[in-house]
């Protein structure tokens, strides 16, 4: 027998119903605060995705080569809206808020290989820069979260910017940069945290040895003369690989003259390490910061925790984490996750700020964005049980013709009652499930929540003029 | 319930001949009625089916269990995995070859993955396009570059003389297999230090299922193991006979116990040798050792047992050395969980 690839699975009648109901409350949540609805293909071109994913985000990407494109399956909303944007509303003047609902795939981050399908619904807030911006995302996480009948969530908020800014006085390497931004969780965790990551760094494999060895440069004219004698050096035949000579031979300086990073980065993670431990809140972090940039970035998180409050938003249900990281490389602000209370590990999603990804995907200029992302099983997982169905809605009628002859009449006496809103099945040929107690042949019969409560009569018994169907109406009423 | 086996040989490329030469060497020749012909058979396995195939197809056929049993390269096995692909013996020791990523050698710069992943950022920077890596090996190529974090990056997929595509520019670098190296150099290319995806070699592969439910596939799997294993064990070893004079069996058997060389594998065998003399003078006998030595060992151990007297030493080839168990069969019942 074929079945489903492992992790993943079919939605059956009651769990897709309950699903549909709890996307429906939440979009219209989303269209409340003024977030237009649209879709996106499930597959797209990898770039979308590749140009500003982390390392995770992109080792789980579902990615297939077709026709010389390299596409892959959607797994998350964010760049498609950034992409949709561009294509779209790019001359739209102001803010653009667009929702998003749908499955999103990936591979399952445990088991490599199997792909996980998830539902979710998220939310962009394109072409507004602003702490009031932010608020309103997070707010709205808060608020469909909520919709969804969880009262016990939490929010975690960080600034990925920041720490960014942070490193650039440092002048690390980007291999380096990634290692740190790695840590940050670890970091967190005060000196032993920092002993176990300058551990880490130590086994980071030593930098492989240079084809001469690095001497000082000290001014732009020995640069300029290192950079002429490795020229000279370098082979004249063979591939290029796509660098010119003078690239390579950049590149090869830059690398020599690389020798201390270590040190740097020891430096770095160290004084991380001290800010980390002093920036409990916005307000702390304010406080120890002496970079203009910082303090300006710490005002907006500061400005953005206000304006929650206004929102109804207890601030005690909000911690600051600067240590705080989301797997994608595209957020250049503010970040955040909701999750439940005590359980950090059961998240209900999270978003953030990206004022880069849409420029990188090729917008005519730079456009600052915020977004969300909400995944749907958690919050499923929330939901009570089915509200009954109005007495109406319950009916399902069966129509089964007790001689084929009567087949055509069966169809016209089933439109009819579709017409008055009745949820019909037409069933043709025998099946002894659906003959009366005493073994009589029915053309109606009437089922309600799976259980038969009332036939009608022989079909001979009734009016089955077609159009008219007051009387199996009544009779349906008064088995309702 | 079928009573054939089918097993599925390399057709041509580079382990087609080698494959034959190694099942000749396991007494198992197969037998060509015409080298067109894209079926044989083997004369002492006569349930068995030979069906010639290109590498590549004995993987997808035996994994789909249109084909039962076949002998390709593991590197196309890697690269196509299947739940139903067992590789019952992976270790046929020949058909040798890596996997490894390359580069122009004019990148000074670039030595290790980790410059190659800086590389493909500047690419995506400085040039707003992807490093372009030429392969057949698709999957296994994506799988060690994101390994090593290199994220931004296209697939050019290719067969044929990859070493080419950076001299005709259509892929940058490129990750395909080589042997010696020799025609990565001749096309100006060069290895990283830690650029190597796969050690490959030709191995034995089964579908699984074939396995579990056909007796006739599993006997037969067996008997091709227990060979292998037995083929590929003699191959490390040679029986030394040699003649030794000695006042008893046991004086002569502590002198070649006494030294680990000749010791054997388990000890010296030592059998009295009826000459005239011998009869006459009963101090003075003479023995025959015979002991079982690694290849390696063999010089050292002829000039020992010159040393202790020994003389007209010959040495034979062992053909097959048969253990007290198959490991590689011990390893598939493993492998089937019985």
């Amino acid at each position: 027998m074929l079945t489903l690839p492992p992790h993943l699975a079919d939605q059956l009648p009651d769990a897709l119903g309950q699903a549909q109901r709890l996307m429906s409350r939440l979009t219209r949540q989303l269209e409340l605060f003024g977030y237009l609805p649209l879709n996106t293909p499930l597959v797209e071109q990898a770039d979308v995705f590749l140009i500003k994913a982390g390392d995770a985000a992109i080792n789980r990407l579902v990615s297939f080569e077709l026709n010389g494109q390299t596409l892959c399956l959607r797994p998350e909303f964010t760049a498609p809206a950034a992409r949709v944007y561009i294509e779209h509303f790019q001359d739209h003047p102001g803010p653009v808020r667009l929702q998003f609902a749908g499955p999103i795939l990936q591979y399952d981050s445990l088991s490599h290989g199997a792909i996980t399908e998830q539902n979710a619904i998220g939310a962009e807030l394109i072409n507004e820069y602003s702490p009031a911006a932010d608020a309103e995302v997070i707010a709205l996480t808060v608020r469909l979260v909520e919709e969804a009948g969880i009262s016990n969530w939490r929010v975690t908020v960080g600034h990925s910017g920041m720490i960014e800014r942070f490193l650039d006085r440092y002048q690390l390497n980007r291999q380096m940069r990634r290692f740190v931004i790695n840590h940050l969780s670890t970091l967190r965790q005060g000196a032993e945290g920092l002993a176990q990551t300058l551990e880490a760094l130590a086994s980071l494999e030593a930098p492989a040895a240079t084809l001469t060895e690095a001497q000082p440069i000290n001014n732009h004219l020995e640069a300029e003369a290192a950079l002429y004698a490795l020229l000279q050096a370098a082979p004249q035949h063979g591939p290029s690989g796509g660098r010119s000579r003078e690239e390579i031979a950049r590149r090869l300086l830059e690398k020599q003259q690389q020798g201390n990073q270590r040190d740097r980065v020891r430096h770095a993670l160290r004084d991380l390490q001290q800010l980390l431990e002093q920036a409990v809140s916005p307000a702390a972090l304010m406080a120890h910061l002496e970079d203009a940039t910082l303090q300006v970035m710490a005002q907006h998180i500061l400005a953005t925790f206000s304006l929650l409050a206004a929102y109804g938003i207890p601030q005690d249900r909000i911690a600051f984490d600067l240590s705080f990281t989301r797997n994608l490389d595209y957020y250049t602000g503010l970040i955040f996750e909701c999750h439940a209370a005590h359980e950090p590990g059961n998240l209900f999603g999270g978003g953030g700020r990206y004022d880069e990804l849409i420029g990188l995907l090729g917008a005519r200029h730079n456009v600052p964005a915020v977004g969300f992302m909400l995944y749907l099983n958690p919050l499923l997982a929330a939901q009570q049980p089915a509200p009954p169905e109005e007495p109406r809605d319950r009916i399902h009628v069966l129509v089964r013709p007790s001689e084929d002859r009567l087949i055509e009449e069966a169809i016209a006496l089933a439109s009819a009652l579709r017409a008055a809103g009745i949820r019909v099945t037409t069933q043709s040929g025998p099946d002894a499930a659906w003959k009366g107690p005493h073994g009589e042949t029915h053309l109606l019969m009437v089922e309600q929540a799976g259980l038969r409560l009332f036939q009608l009569a022989n079909h001979t018994d009734l009016t089955l003029d077609r159009g008219d169907i007051t009387g199996i109406l009544r009779a349906l009423e008064l088995c309702s | 319930m079928t009573e054939r086996v089918s097993l599925a040989l390399p057709s041509k490329g580079l382990l087609a001949e080698p494959t034959l030469n190694f099942l000749k060497s396991c007494d198992l020749k197969v037998h060509q009625i015409n080298p067109r012909q894209y079926t044989a058979s083997i004369p002492a396995l006569p349930q068995v089916d030979i069906l010639f195939q290109r590498v590549s197809d004995i993987v997808y056929k035996v994994a789909d269990g249109t084909i039962h049993m076949g002998i390709t390269g593991l590197d196309v096995v890697m690269e196509h995995p299947s739940s139903q692909l067992l590789v019952i013996h992976d270790n046929l020791g020949y058909g040798f070859c890596e996997l490894i990523v390359a580069v122009p050698e004019s990148w000074l710069d670039v030595e290790s993955m980790s410059d190659l992943v800086d590389i493909s950022l500047d690419f995506r920077e400085h040039k707003r396009r992807n490093l372009r890596i030429a392969t057949k090996f698709t999957n296994l190529t994506r799988r060690f570059l994101h390994e090593h974090g290199l994220q931004h990056f296209t697939l050019v997929e290719s067969e044929g003389a990859l070493e080419a595509a950076p001299t005709l520019g259509y892929a940058d670098v490129i990750c395909d297999l080589t042997a010696t190296g020799t025609t990565l150099r001749e096309n100006h290319l060069k290895t990283l230090v830690d650029g190597v995806v796969l050690k490959s070699q030709t191995c034995l592969v089964a579908n699984r299922t074939a396995l579990e439910t056909q007796p006739v596939v599993r006997r037969t799997a067996h008997i091709l193991l227990e060979l292998i294993d037995a083929a590929l064990q003699g191959r490390d070893f040679y029986t030394v006979t040699a003649n030794v004079r000695g006042a008893s069996a046991e004086a002569v058997a502590a002198l070649v116990a006494g030294n680990p060389l000749t010791r054997g594998l388990q000890g010296p065998t030592i059998a009295p040798i009826y000459t005239p003399d011998s009869l006459a003078d009963e101090d003075h006998q003479w023995y025959t050792v015979t002991i079982m030595i690694r290849n390696s060992d063999l010089l050292a151990t002829v000039e020992y047992l010159r040393s202790i007297g020994g003389v007209q030493t010959i040495v034979t080839p062992a053909r097959y050395v048969f253990l007290g168990h198959s490991p590689s069969i011990e390893r598939l019942e493993r492998l089937l969980g019985t």
